[in-house]
């Protein structure tokens, strides 16, 4: 990752921490005062890298962010809730992590299985809720499929 | 990475749909382990952790096994 590279990755996190929504290819290139190829080209070395992850099947130029882990880019069914505050994760891991990060709050998805509501609430570090997580894909192949995973 | 209710409604998805099972975790532990997996994530400065690091950190909560093995 090069120096700007990395102010693309901060500027990145520091719009999902405060806005809960990723910087588009023109919102980043406002902001570092850079061409928007000069970013369309960083997004892409740090996809390349796994730092982020982008929608599949956008052409260049038109990048868009999928995945900052912990934070999704898009839409999911893991709706995290703190401060008044709202954010998507990428799974469940993500989603406790999320509320690692910014404290007490609440963690809603669905079971697979049944499409039957759960909800996880963290306070003052202890998660209350009924349920279990199941990993599906073993450590050493999460990033062989990250969407999968 | 996915919420169920039970371990049992886990196993009746995974027949249902002829997959094995991986690793089923309390979310207690999952909390602790984002935690400390993204406590620098927003830092300026983030480096990623090596898989030695990612290694030791799954072992400090308890996964342990081939599931959590990184090479």
């Amino acid at each position: 990752m090069n120096a700007f590279e990395r102010q693309v990755r901060a500027s990145i996190y520091a719009s999902l921490r405060d806005r809960s929504t990723p910087p588009s290819v023109r919102e980043l290139s406002d902001a570092l005062s850079a061409t928007e190829d000069a970013v369309s080209s960083a997004l892409r070395s740090l996809a390349a890298e796994h730092c982020i992850v982008l929608v599949p099947g956008i052409p260049i130029g038109k990048e868009a962010i999928w995945m900052a882990h912990p934070f999704s880019g898009i839409e999911t069914d893991f709706v995290v809730r703190s401060g008044g505050r709202q954010w998507f994760a990428n799974c469940v891991w993500d989603g406790l992590s999320i509320l690692a990060l910014f404290g007490d709050g609440s963690l809603d998805t669905h079971s697979p299985a049944t499409g039957a509501p759960i909800r996880f609430e963290v306070s003052a570090g202890a998660v209350h809720g009924a349920g279990i997580v199941h990993f599906l894909v073993p450590a050493r192949c999460f990033w062989d499929d990250i969407g999968y995973t | 990475m996915t919420a169920f209710r039970s371990e049992g409604e886990v196993r009746s998805w995974l027949a249902a749909n002829g997959l094995a099972l991986g690793a089923v975790i309390e979310p207690q532990t999952l909390y602790e382990l984002g935690a400390a997996w993204y406590a620098t994530r927003l830092d300026f400065d983030w480096q990623r952790a090596s898989a030695a690091e990612a290694a030791a950190m799954f072992e400090r909560h308890g996964l342990t096994g081939p599931f959590w093995s990184l090479g």
